[in-house]
């Protein structure tokens, strides 16, 4: 267990040494993570303003909030990853964590209003054996980082949507990790609009006999860039990955979704599948997939992945015409069900999740973000 | 000439050859023979003089290292693999050429390498099977035979070093155009030190029959092997086609200590032209393999890639092609077997510039004993290349509970008309088929060759008839009691 105060000062002499990133995503490319956004906002001073956050929520994390904050750290995040971790620390002001046992629970952060960078980071620990249902509610008006490590107890079972509204004209981080220990099991959910760069790194670690159900769903739009990452590495004997993301690209936007699935060697009998999908919806949008596998172990019980990218079927658009709905009514209502659909594993947690979903996309049609909805020449 | 019949027809002409052992098995413990020029040293100014020179190359050959030499000290090592910073360039003899007369007839050099030729099945390749065949050994091509169908059809099939001294302008205005010289610093330490290869110029609607082939030998440990194949297909008039299949093989000799390969090989497919290269990969257990391999495919043009990478300690290999032109269409099949303690990063690349341009990747790797078989592939659609379509499809089998398999594909689409798809799979081998097997009597390594075939076996259907059965044969040895020694 390390003190905050020591992470900070290690963060504070580490950033500058670090690379944001050893190796490059591809050889044309380099990272899909604009890095250089990041990069003019390290140093600058001003002040922070926390507002508290709209909506009901049994957790408030951060100034305005009902939490105390700890002094020592005990998660999965190395502050000599990177210089985004160590950056992280180094302007991390307070630490939450929260014992959680079962039942269900709203967490919102307090949202940070500032043009400095804002680090917040928050650690639930799930007890052993342990039933519960967790809404994680962050927004920000601020650039920054946000780390959330869920750690799951023995046998815990847990049901997680992660809801995350960065501020568009900022460059915005998240960092986080899910640790599933022995006989643990998840079913998960990860949200996120874009931002001016959005990265979500997202790691999953799975134990002994741990299982886990999770989907992510990110939405870019104008100009703005999302980079999310689902990595899963199994490190327990027959545990079992279910991991998928959707990615929409509206207008100019660029949409990178991708993961690495690693089973180790001591992982035996483990399965893994790891599912990506992007929808290209705007006339100048990109999406980058990349569905990685890293199997250490002959042993494996099962392990595959897919991936595509592609408009809108012009066939169900064609049928959806037929039935006299104009092509913005199509287009709308299969984005809307294909977005819904990914929320199927959910129970408790998942009419907030659809409702945060449908503000969103109601928000891109109302705002006509997007002036090119369905494939071109319809 | 000799067509080749059917797989079994070839296979059966090739046992006798091949035996039942490892190539490097095969070719036995590397033998002695004098070398009339070796160099080694700092990677320099002198070093390229010294070699340009010795080969009477022009001015703008000599330059074109230079510039090569110059991008080499200034590039970077990569970093989007692991690895490869580890490589020591200049522990290597940079160039070394053997103490023997090349000419057309293989039976008029040494008996060393007439031995080599032998066993590689080379004489009877160059009688049955080919149109023409040349042996790159060490840093210099020592075979170059070209048959009457080339010659009447006026297709070009020479060394690289003949070409640069008979055919400049097309060398000068080819060489180093589809694969740049500045790509990545192995690239740049290739154009620098390049040495050997094969150079085909294929003349407007001309299809060639029978295959041809290029063999690089390399015969003793720390040395460094820079061929280079440039293969140019003329644009077609409509209506008009041409065809080539190129099919390359590389082997080694056990050695005591490492050597390092850093080939390269750039196709430029002219309008309407069809191109097949195949490599055969067997390497001993002792090489770096590096192959830089890059199509660049024009209108309505077709590269096709088989790479069946067998041999060597580590092996690191993405052919590429560029759709450049509209209707360009490209095809990427490997097999990569990692058997033992080595390393298989082999994958493809595919570069979509032109509208309705189509891509196909077909990997399939096996890793066993230890062994780590990665595929590392990048589909890219650039913003234009409209209604393109591509497909990737990865399957790896695992042997063993000691052995690895990766899959690590990037697909990057710019084009939102575009369509990309990915699908890939890891099994591992079933308990119960080997059980099954050796009840019925079949030896493990018999068994295993028996799986590796049966789980290649839709990609093998794929390929051209002279290419299936030598890779069913040479699995076959990788798996045999003496497959992977050395």
């Amino acid at each position: 267990m390390s003190s905050l105060d020591a992470l900070k000062e290690e963060g504070a002499s580490l950033y500058r040494k670090l690379k944001w990133q050893e190796i490059s995503d591809s050889p044309m490319v380099k990272s899909y993570t604009d890095w250089s956004m990041y990069e003019k906002y390290l140093g600058l001073g001003g002040d922070v303003r926390y507002e508290k956050p709209e909506g009901n929520y049994d957790f408030l994390v951060g100034d305005c909030g009902n939490v105390e904050p700890s002094y020592d750290y005990n998660g999965y995040i190395k502050v000599n990853e990177g210089k985004l971790a160590a950056y992280h620390f180094y302007e991390l002001e307070r630490l939450y964590k929260l014992k959680v046992s079962s039942g269900r629970h709203k967490i919102a952060f307090c949202v940070p209003k500032s043009k400095k960078w804002v680090s917040n980071h928050l650690i639930l620990e799930l007890e052993k054996g342990s039933k519960a249902s967790i809404v994680v509610h962050e927004q920000r008006r601020s650039p920054g980082s946000t780390a959330i490590e869920v750690l799951l107890d023995e046998g815990a079972d847990l049901e997680l949507s992660i809801i995350l509204e960065p501020d568009e004209s900022f460059p915005s981080a998240y960092i986080i990790r899910k640790v599933i220990y022995n006989e643990g099991s998840a079913n998960s959910f990860t949200f996120s609009t874009s931002s001016y760069m959005n990265r979500i790194e997202e790691r999953n670690l799975l134990f002994k006999g741990s299982r886990l159900r999770h989907r992510s769903l990110v939405y870019s739009y104008r100009n703005l860039k999302v980079d999310n990452i689902m990595d899963t590495i199994q490190i327990g004997e027959g545990s079992e990955a279910y991991v998928a993301g959707l990615g929409m690209a509206f207008d100019s936007s660029l949409s990178s979704i991708r993961g690495t699935a690693v089973i180790s060697e001591e992982a035996r009998k483990s399965v893994s599948d790891l599912g990506i999908e992007a929808l290209l919806i705007g006339d100048g949008a990109r999406a980058y997939t990349m569905p990685m596998m890293k199997i250490d172990t002959g042993d494996v019980t099962a392990a595959n992945h897919r991936a595509s990218q592609q408009r809108l079927s012009r066939n169900l658009l064609f049928y959806l015409g037929s039935r006299g709905l104009t092509e913005e009514e199509s287009t709308s209502l299969v984005l809307y069900e294909k977005s819904i659909s990914i929320l199927n594993h959910l129970s408790e947690t998942k009419s907030f999740s659809e409702d945060k979903v449908k503000g969103v996309l109601k928000k891109i049609y109302l705002e006509g973000i997007s002036r090119n909805y369905g494939p071109g020449g319809i | 000439m000799k067509r080749l019949g059917s797989p079994i027809e070839l296979e059966k002409e090739l046992k006798e050859v091949m035996g039942e052992k490892g190539v490097d098995e095969l070719l036995g413990k590397a033998k002695e023979y004098k070398k009339e020029i070796e160099i080694r040293g700092k990677i320099g100014r002198d070093l390229i003089e010294e070699i340009s020179k010795l080969k009477k190359e022009p001015k703008w050959m000599l330059n074109l290292r230079l510039r090569a030499l110059e991008l080499f000290e200034k590039l970077p090592m990569p970093n989007w693999v692991e690895g490869i910073e580890s490589i020591d360039v200049e522990e290597f003899y940079q160039y070394v050429r053997p103490e023997a007369q090349p000419g057309e007839e293989w039976n008029q050099l040494p008996d060393w390498f007439k031995e080599y030729y032998t066993k590689l099945g080379l004489p009877e390749a160059e009688a049955y099977a080919l149109s023409g065949i040349t042996t790159v050994f060490d840093s210099e091509n020592l075979v170059t035979k070209v048959k009457e169908e080339l010659k009447s059809k006026k297709v070009i099939f020479t060394s690289m070093d003949e070409a640069v001294q008979r055919y400049p302008e097309i060398v000068k205005q080819y060489f180093s155009r589809v694969f740049p010289i500045g790509d990545y610093k192995l690239a740049a330490l290739h154009y620098a030190l390049w040495s050997g290869g094969a150079f085909v110029y294929i003349p407007r609607n001309t299809s060639v029959i029978n295959p041809v082939e290029a063999y690089f030998i390399i015969g003793s440990e720390l040395e460094g092997q820079f061929e280079h194949t440039l293969i140019v297909a003329e644009d077609n008039a409509k209506g008009e086609t041409s065809y080539l299949h190129f099919i390359e093989g590389c082997a080694a000799p056990v050695l005591k200590r490492f050597s390092f390969h850093n080939g390269m090989v750039e196709i430029y497919a002219g309008r309407n032209s069809q191109i097949y290269f195949t490599t055969l990969q067997n390497w001993g257990k002792s090489i770096i393999n590096f192959n830089n391999k890059r199509a660049i495919a024009n209108e309505n043009a077709h590269v096709e890639w088989v790479e069946g990478s067998i041999g060597s300690k580590v092996t690191y290999t993405y052919p590429a092609t560029i759709l450049k032109g509209r209707g360009s269409t490209t095809r990427n099949i490997s097999v990569g077997i990692s058997n033992g303690p080595y390393i298989k990063d082999v994958g493809a690349k595919a570069i979509h510039v032109a509208p309705d341009t189509k891509s196909i990747i077909i990997s399939k790797s096996i890793s066993s004993g230890g062994g780590l078989a990665t595929y590392r592939g990048l589909v890219k659609i650039l913003k234009g290349a409209k209604g393109s379509f591509s497909h990737v499809s990865c399957d790896s089998l695992i042997l063993d509970e000691k052995s690895r398999a990766y899959t690590l594909p990037r697909n990057e689409v710019d084009e939102p008309t575009a369509t990309v798809s990915h699908e890939a799979s890891v099994d591992k081998l079933s308990e119960d088929q080997l059980f099954y097997m050796s009840s019925r009597g079949i030896k493990e390594g018999e068994a295993k060759a028996l799986i590796v075939n049966g789980f290649i076996r839709e990609v093998l259907k794929k390929l051209p008839l002279e290419t299936v059965s030598i890779l069913t044969k040479v699995i076959n040895l990788e798996f045999s009691e003496l497959g992977g020694v050395g």
